[in-house]
């Protein structure tokens, strides 16, 4: 369960050099694509951008990559919890399907 | 690089644990537990923000044209550089390099005063423009008038979208954005005390930083900051059209 050797993980710099260009990048692709008309296309663009970068600083700046499985399964659960939690939005979305009075 | 990286720097083992490896470990997956409370505290409030925005779509559309998205992306960067230095500061201190350490930590101050110097600056904005939530909140489209810019021509009928933006639900979108840009504001200052803590002890050699890994949970907490605005800059400045 322990990483290897016992020793703790160090990140050499290249990694978070590569890691903070690939996060500005991102954040160009994603400010030229909102002026950009995709319709719909456009928040799961956006949103799948935001998503990579946050799963970049993750794994990289916050170096879970590198450590045990029991931080991947911390790292994970918050984000997991919260899918429940916008699960919600389906009462929301649906409730206009069967209109009800007083609703 | 990579020969002079593998010496970290030596560790104490508390006697509660088996060895370094778990002392780490605990020392993560707590302040991973704490995130975790973290995300779903803006998880709320980002839910909030579906749930307005999938109500009123046109209204947060024209209401965030009032965002300046020059400013924005200044502060995406000054943000992600932050995040850089940070990772930075925790590897230099993970060598035991404490003097580089402090240098990159007084960088990630100076980078989040900027930030919050910047979103001062917007919400002084906000503030001559009455769009402040509360009983002095104007509303006025931003198609509408202001310097003979024309109407929006909507995609579906090609006539002009008509602009009249109820008050109310244009203040909405003020409030969340003001909730959550704030409270990633109070975030940012909690992180700049924290650092200025962390590099105050190093400075003085107390041995409470003695070992490394303070610094790499502040460096985890600055991270997740990070993460927060990087899904913030797109849904409150980056509306698409």
């Amino acid at each position: 369960m322990h990483s290897k050797e016992g020793a703790h993980h160090i990140t050499p710099p290249a990694v978070y050099l590569k890691t903070y260009a690939a996060l500005l990048v991102l954040m160009l692709l994603t400010v030229g694509v909102a002026q950009v008309h995709l319709g719909p296309l456009n928040n799961a663009v956006a949103m799948g951008i935001a998503v990579t970068k946050a799963v970049l600083v993750v794994l990289y700046f916050m170096q879970v990559r590198y450590s045990t499985r029991l931080v991947w399964v911390w790292s994970a659960i918050g984000f997991l919890w919260l899918l429940l939690l916008f699960g919600t939005m389906q009462d929301y979305l649906t409730r206009p399907w069967v209109p009800i009075h007083g609703w | 690089m990579s020969v002079e990286a593998i010496q970290p720097a030596p560790q104490e083992l508390s006697e509660q644990y088996e060895d370094l490896a778990q002392q780490s470990e605990a020392y993560v997956v707590g302040m991973w537990a704490f995130l975790v409370t973290e995300i779903m505290f803006f998880g709320a409030l980002f839910l909030a923000y579906i749930v307005y925005r999938t109500a009123y779509p046109e209204v947060f559309r024209d209401a965030h044209h009032h965002l300046d998205v020059v400013l924005g992306t200044i502060n995406t960067t000054v943000l992600l550089t932050s995040s850089l230095f940070m990772a930075l500061a925790v590897h230099a201190a993970q060598l035991g390099r404490k003097k580089a350490q402090n240098r990159w930590l007084f960088l990630v101050m100076l980078c989040a005063l900027t930030f919050l110097v910047i979103k001062g600056i917007e919400y002084h904005n906000k503030y001559v423009e009455h769009l402040i939530p509360g009983s002095s909140f104007q509303y006025h489209s931003v198609a509408e008038g202001e310097g003979g810019q024309a109407p929006r021509m909507s995609a579906e009928t090609g006539f002009a979208v008509p602009q009249s933006i109820p008050r109310d639900k244009a203040q909405m979108f003020f409030v969340l954005y003001f909730c959550m840009t704030g409270l990633h504001g109070i975030h940012v200052v909690i992180g700049l005390i924290v650092m200025a803590v962390l590099a105050w002890l190093t400075s003085r050699n107390s041995p409470l930083v003695r070992d490394y890994m303070p610094v790499e949970m502040a460096g985890l907490y600055w991270h997740f900051v990070d993460i927060v605005w990087i899904f913030l800059f797109p849904l409150f400045y980056l509306i698409p059209k």
